[in-house]
Formats: structure tokens, sequence, C-alpha cells
């Protein structure tokens, strides 16, 4: 009879299930954490070089900031566009503090050249691409490489991702614009890979 | 009529995604290469883009989410949390947090002192009463089966006090009612000798048997209502010695015995008293009678 009255949680938006989370609702709290554990762990392993470990530990933070301080989302937004902020701003203290971006930059540039030698006779792996282009990714500036992650991995909207963050439309289309150009400049060892598509 | 198409400069991804460079429009062309230097790049930024979504796709579906114990531990943390909130509200501090403004003012020890006393005076008051609810609530319900029983042995007329309650009460009734029956009783004794001294009807008296002025029977189980009786015997001796000094006739004394023996009727336990009303009837009759 219960069940009967209680609400679909996988059917609420996220700004519903956000509202009952934060009114105490553990169900919806749950259904919150489903639906967006598994993409802000995709984003933070992206961020923090594959690093599950790490990236676990920082969904696990951006969660408990949504446990302790529910306030903190302005509920005229799109919760999805406030967490995704909240990660972001996480993966800014963290290259800040630890100076990750420094270190992984030089990193990449000598690996990317071992790569583009070593893997040019199976360039058609996609599992080498796809290092490629995470090392690649990695020699990005934080914003750039957000952007780019926020709207290829995560599907967000222009709108979605100048909210989140805090920047115009236009600045979004343009970085996104050169990351791709700056991608299919350094990716050209995989030439033989991406250009088999139906042209 | 050729359609015209207008596009938004920063359309190009879309383009890319949907279209080959030799799948373009005219105008589709020319947009695309305001952006990006030949057919060439083009070709090179769209087999990008679709690789990277496709890398995109493939790793949405290896990625497992992460693990079971850190959901626990955030639905752990998440549940200690409100129900902290719902503790504190229930709680004295709870109840105090509700006034937290005036923890900035001076006057908030004055208010925490003031619910301290009046808690501290509100158990003392509970704490003094001589029984506990429960037994009040008992004894009442003993009250009451004791007045339905009473009321149910006399027919549901009258209602029966409590035994602790008995005497006191009994003897008020007493002595009301020794008032009630004394003075009119003396009053209508008073009226009738004064009508017998005007009639003159003094002539040989013979002493009336003492049997006529007997106190009746049911007055002497009853302790309570000895004044009654030694009241009435008290009238009947000084109306035997008023008729001997006035010379009544017999019929006139044996009249005066009737109005006697219904004056004893005083003498009657107290349930059995008849009401002065009553009495004023009978000797009305009486006086008719005569």
């Amino acid at each position: 009879m219960r069940a009967f009255f209680q609400p679909k949680y996988k059917q609420l938006s996220d700004e519903d299930l956000a509202k009952r989370s934060a009114s105490g609702d553990e169900r919806a709290f749950a259904a919150l954490y489903d639906r967006f554990s598994k993409p802000l762990l995709l984003y933070f392993m992206k961020m923090l070089r594959n690093d599950r470990e790490l990236a676990e530990d920082q969904v696990q933070d951006v969660f408990m900031k949504w446990v302790n301080k529910p306030e903190l989302y302005d509920t005229t937004r799109s919760f999805k566009t406030w967490i995704f902020s909240v990660a972001h701003n996480q993966c800014k203290n963290i290259y800040r503090h630890e100076a990750v971006v420094d270190s992984a930059s030089s990193t990449i540039a000598l690996d990317l050249t071992v790569i583009d030698f070593a893997h040019s006779e199976r360039s058609h792996d996609l599992d080498a691409f796809q290092s490629a282009l995470t090392r690649v990714l990695g020699e990005l500036d934080l914003d750039r490489k957000t952007t780019f992650l926020l709207r290829y991995e995560q599907e967000l909207s222009i709108k979605e991702i100048s909210d989140c963050m805090q920047c115009s439309e236009g600045t979004v289309k343009s970085r996104l614009f050169y990351t791709l150009k700056l991608l299919s400049e350094r990716l050209g060892a995989y030439k033989n890979l991406l250009f088999t598509d139906k042209q | 009529m050729k359609k015209q198409h207008i596009y938004d400069p920063e359309d190009l991804e879309s383009l890319m995604i949907n279209k080959s460079f030799d799948e373009l429009l005219e105008a589709e062309r020319v947009f695309a290469l305001r952006h990006v230097d030949g057919a060439h790049a083009y070709t090179a930024m769209r087999s990008t883009l679709l690789a990277v979504l496709a890398q995109a796709k493939a790793t949405h579906q290896d990625v497992t989410p992460p693990s079971a114990q850190r959901k626990s531990a955030l639905l752990d943390a998440y549940r200690a949390k409100h129900t902290a909130k719902k503790r504190l509200l229930f709680s004295l501090n709870g109840f105090t947090a509700l006034f937290s403004n005036l923890r900035e003012n001076q006057s908030y020890p004055v208010f925490a002192f003031t619910i301290v006393v009046l808690l501290v005076v509100g158990v003392w008051w509970v704490a003094s009463d001589d029984l506990a609810p429960a037994q009040r609530m008992a004894q009442m319900s003993d009250r009451e089966t004791l007045q339905e029983s009473a009321m149910r042995e006399d027919g549901g007329s009258t209602e029966v006090p409590l035994r602790e309650d008995l005497s006191a009460p009994l003897e008020e009734n007493t002595s009301a009612l020794n008032k009630d029956n004394e003075s009119p009783a003396t009053l209508e004794t008073e009226n009738f000798e004064a009508n017998y001294e005007d009639a003159d009807l003094a002539e040989d008296i013979q002493a009336p048997s003492t049997d006529l002025f007997s106190v009746a029977p049911a007055a002497e189980s009853q302790d309570k209502t000895s004044r009654s009786v030694s009241a009435a015997e008290q009238l009947s001796t000084e109306s035997k010695s008023r008729a001997t000094s006035l010379n009544l006739s017999s019929n006139s004394v044996k009249e005066m015995d009737h109005v006697v023996t219904s004056l004893s009727i005083v003498a009657m336990p107290a349930e059995r008293l008849m009401s002065v009303s009553t009495m004023r009837a009978v000797l009305g009759e009486m006086t008719s009678a005569e």
C-alpha cells in the first residue's frame, strides 16, 4: 500500500530528486547517487589520468558535500549543472595543490612521441587511440579539457556547460572547436583508424 | 526556388557529426570553409570527433559504477545526518534551538533559568500528590460502580453516598430533619392547644394511657433519631399535662393522642420520616374529622 503512494524515483527529474533528498528522503538520495555516480566517476577518471581510486574518492567527496550542505544547491538551476560544477572545482583544487598539470604535461608530451612511433603499426586499435586521446587531453588546460569532456563524454548541452563553468556559450563553442582542431592535428598518426568512417 | 540555409557560425559541430565534406550543400560548404582550412582539415576534424564520440560510448559501457561499500558508507552518512536532525528537534536542545536568537541576547540565561524552575516546580507538584493518576482513576471507577449497584438495589430512586462520606452527611440530614420536624410540630401543637382552649371543652378528664404516647419501635433502632424521639415524648407529656390542666374530655384526649402518635412519626428512622407537608396534611385531616 505504501509503495502504491510512493513515486517512481527513476521517473523523477534530477531537481525533484534533489529536493526530496534534501528533505530527508533516503530513497531519493540513493536514486540520485545511482544516476550521477557513474558519470561523475567517468569525468574524474578522465580528468585524473584514469586513476580509478582517486576518481572514486572524488565522487564520494562530491556526494558528501551534497549530504552535508544541500542548501548550497540553488534550486532554480539544473542539478546536473550544479553537481558537475562542484566536480570541476574539485578538479581545480587537485590540479592547483598537487601541481598535476605541470608534471602531467611534460610526461604526456614525452609519451605521445613514443606512442606515435610505437603504435603506428596498429593505429587501427581503438584502445591505442583511447590512451592517446587521454594523453593529448592531459596536455590541455583545465577549462578546455573540462569543456571537451562535459560536451562529448557527458553530453551536456552548450548552455549547461556555460552554466557549469560560468562562461558564455560563445566561449564554450570556441573552446570546443579549437580543442577538436588540436586533437585532430595531434592524433594524425591514427588517421587510418579515424578515416575509416563512411566518407 | 532554391532553399536558403542559414547557419549559426558555431554549428560546425553538428555539420561534422551528420555530414561528410562531399555531402555538404553549397551554402554549408561555404560556411565550413570559413572555419577550417579545406576539405582535408574538415575530414580530419570530423573523423576525430566521431572517434571521440565512439570512444566515449564504449567507455560508458565498460566502466562500472563505484563500489557498493562507498554507496553504503554514503547512505550511512546521509542517515546519520538526517536522524540527528530529527533527534535535535525532539530534544531539549532542539527546543531551546527554536529560541536560538535569544542566545545572542543577554536574556537567554534568564529564559533558561525560568524553564528549569518551571520544570522543577511541575515535577514537585506532580510528585507531592498522594495518589498517582492511575490510582485516582481506579478510585473514581470504584465510586461509580458503588453508585450503580446502590441504584440497582433501590430501584434507581436514591443515590448512595460513599462509605467514608456516609457519617457526616447522615448526621447533617438528620439534624436538618429534626429541625424541620420539631419546629412545625411544635407550632401545630400550639395551634391545636389554642383551638381547644377557645372551644372551652374543659371537663373531667381521665389520664390518657401511656401506650398511646409510646414511641414507635422503629425509632429505638436508630440512635441518630433519638433527638426526635425525645422531642416527641416531651411534646406528648406537655400535651397531657396541658390537657389535664385544661380539663379536656376523654375524646379530646384521644384525638390528642392521635396527634401525638402522628408526631411520633418524627421518631421513625430517617429513611422513613414523613415530610413536614405530609404531617401537616395528616393534622389537617384529623382536624376536619373532628
